[in-house]
């Protein structure tokens, strides 16, 4: 029999504000146990939430980029739950009323492009840190109260491959709308998945089971991929898929069981009585909205279409924002559209691997790489000495002038110069404008060498190349 | 239909609270009071009636610009853990 899979995925990403999502405790990681919090966080009696402007702001943003209708006034819910992690007993979300509604992400999954419906987008908190060892836990409340957004897909996806695309593609606007660092490894994107299998062409929905664990997006995929074959192989025994919880093991790329799911836990969600529905102000969503920047989508297609940048180039560039941002700032120095890329998919990756550094911590400056390239087009520096130059720039920072001056790289482009080297190197081989007239045109390659070799590798190499054509035709 | 023995056990398991059977009669009693109670409010038509989240039937505008002003020193956040390990407040590990 042939199955489908039916993959939903829940996303929680961590906003990078200064404060937290109802107290003014500052957000900060890496601080000491227990020294980033107060008594909203941990839920002292009489204390009241009070709703942070930015994370707002944030939500809205990723609203925005996922083309969802925006609910103008806001509305939050308290989820019920007795566990270690939660100081107050429940966590602040919203369950009725999401700010962000009926949304979605344009994925491209084997060249064709796929639509991903989400449903929903709401704010909610995040938990007190845990540190289970062998017998007990450790509670550190600094993450507690952390604002947090939370994305939910409709049941369209249908292979680890689009849930993976879909996770990069999201993943990707966090990081363009500058609302999170959205680190899956790092816990700031958090990805929980859950598969069902049915019969292709069918409609209705199979037994799903629940998926944790995943600190990447190649696990998401790796463990969609084995589930897939797992729930088959189940239902072609003629089996049944149990309803559960697994856990991703890494080391044999396998789910294994955490628990069967038994009667669903009730949260006994209802409106948070401490904070009145808030009314947004409709300039100031719209404001938000003008304000985001270009997204991944819109630059690569001005990659495309104005720089002529061949799509693959494109794709890679917009693939990391960082390194997008950085190859803009390098065209505000030059032009020079396809050769930046270049040095910047080819040479760069080469080097930091190499070296064992990683692009955020790269000494080379945008404009230095812009000025180098200029460099080459002009004629200054060959494309040989533009590499020595390059792994210059990469360990010391200097400006390429400075480089070319100090080791004295300038190009020889001076034609009476290299004329004279030519005729040095004719006078040196005398039988070599017989070999070209009787049409050897190795003799080109052979001057050429020569006079790079006389002077140093700095003759220009085109125009010496032009220059030998000149003078042997000039002989004949 | 469910004994409602076991169906008072299995809320109290939901809602985390420990029942004995030494309770279990005075939960019994109070159960049946209660649910003359709902009885009464079933007897009342609700539906094209929202339901009542607040006092006052007013929106706020009000959001907190986003600067970290209030934090509480470690001492006085630990002050009422009965357990503390370096900093940390230490509880029954619950998960597997």
């Amino acid at each position: 029999m042939e199955y489908e899979a039916v993959i939903g995925l829940e996303v929680h990403c961590e906003l990078k504000t200064k404060s937290k999502m109802f107290s003014a405790a500052p957000v900060s990681f890496g601080e000491p146990y227990n020294t980033q919090t107060n008594a909203i966080d941990l839920g002292f009696t009489g204390t009241m939430p009070c709703l942070n402007k930015k994370g707002v702001e944030f939500a809205i943003r990723v609203c925005h980029a996922l083309h969802m209708t925006i609910d103008e006034v806001l509305w939050f819910d308290r989820k019920n739950y007795y566990y270690s992690d939660l100081p107050k007993g429940f966590q602040i979300t919203q369950d009725r009323r999401p700010i962000g509604r009926d949304g979605y992400i344009d994925i491209e999954v084997d060249g064709k492009t796929k639509r991903i419906e989400i449903e929903r987008l709401h704010m909610e908190e995040d938990t007190a840190k845990q540190v289970h060892y062998s017998n007990f836990t450790l509670l550190d409340y600094n993450r507690a109260g952390i604002p947090l957004i939370e994305i939910v897909t409709r049941p369209t996806l249908r292979s680890g491959k689009e849930a993976a695309a879909y996770l990069e593609k999201l993943r990707s606007i966090f990081l363009y709308t500058e609302v999170s660092d959205a680190k899956l490894e790092e816990g700031s994107m958090r990805c929980d998945v859950n598969i069902s299998l049915r019969e292709k062409g069918t409609t209705a929905f199979g037994t799903k089971t629940e998926i944790k664990n995943l600190n990447s997006i190649s696990n998401v995929q790796k463990a969609l991929d084995f589930e897939f074959h797992r729930q088959a192989e189940i239902l072609e025994n003629g089996g049944k898929v149990m309803q559960e919880t697994r856990r991703f093991n890494e080391a044999t790329k396998e789910t294994v069981l955490m628990r069967v799911k038994g009667d669903a836990v009730d949260y006994k969600y209802y409106t948070e009585p401490n904070i009145l529905p808030i009314r947004l102000d409709h300039q100031w969503i719209e404001d938000i909205k003008n304000s985001l920047p270009e997204f991944a989508d819109e630059r690569e297609k001005r990659y495309i279409q104005t720089y002529a940048l061949p799509e693959a180039d494109a794709k890679q560039l917009v693939a990391t924002k960082t390194l997008s941002d950085y190859y803009e700032t390098a065209l505000k120095t030059s032009q020079e559209y396809k050769l930046i890329a270049n040095w910047l998919l080819v040479e760069v990756p080469a080097y930091l691997s190499k070296h064992g550094e990683t692009f955020e911590s790269m000494k080379m400056q945008p404009d230095q790489l812009a000025k180098m390239v200029t460099l080459v087009s002009q004629g200054t520096i060959s494309g040989k000495q533009a590499k020595k130059v390059f792994e210059e720039m990469m360990n010391t920072g200097k400006d390429p002038d400075v480089i070319v001056e100090e080791k004295g790289m300038k190009q020889l482009s001076d034609p009476a110069a290299i004329k004279a080297m030519i005729e040095d190197v004719l006078m040196a081989n005398p039988g070599l404008v017989d070999d070209y007239r009787n049409g050897k045109s190795r003799a080109v390659g052979f001057i050429v060498g020569q006079v790079m070799k006389a002077s140093k590798g700095q003759a220009n190499p085109a125009l010496t190349n032009q220059l030998v054509v000149e003078v042997l035709k000039a002989k004949m | 239909m469910e004994d409602l023995n076991e169906k008072l056990k299995k809320l109290a398991l939901k809602t985390m609270f420990r029942l004995s059977d030494e309770e279990m009669p005075a939960m019994l009693e109070e159960y049946d009071v209660f649910m003359h109670h709902v009885q009464a409010l079933e007897a009342i038509d609700t539906s094209d009636v929202e339901p009542l989240c607040f006092p006052y039937e007013i929106e706020t505008t009000y959001l907190r610009e986003d600067e970290p002003t209030d934090v509480v020193d470690v001492k006085t956040v630990l002050a009422n853990g009965p357990d503390v390990v370096e900093d940390q407040i230490r509880v029954p590990k619950v998960v597997g």
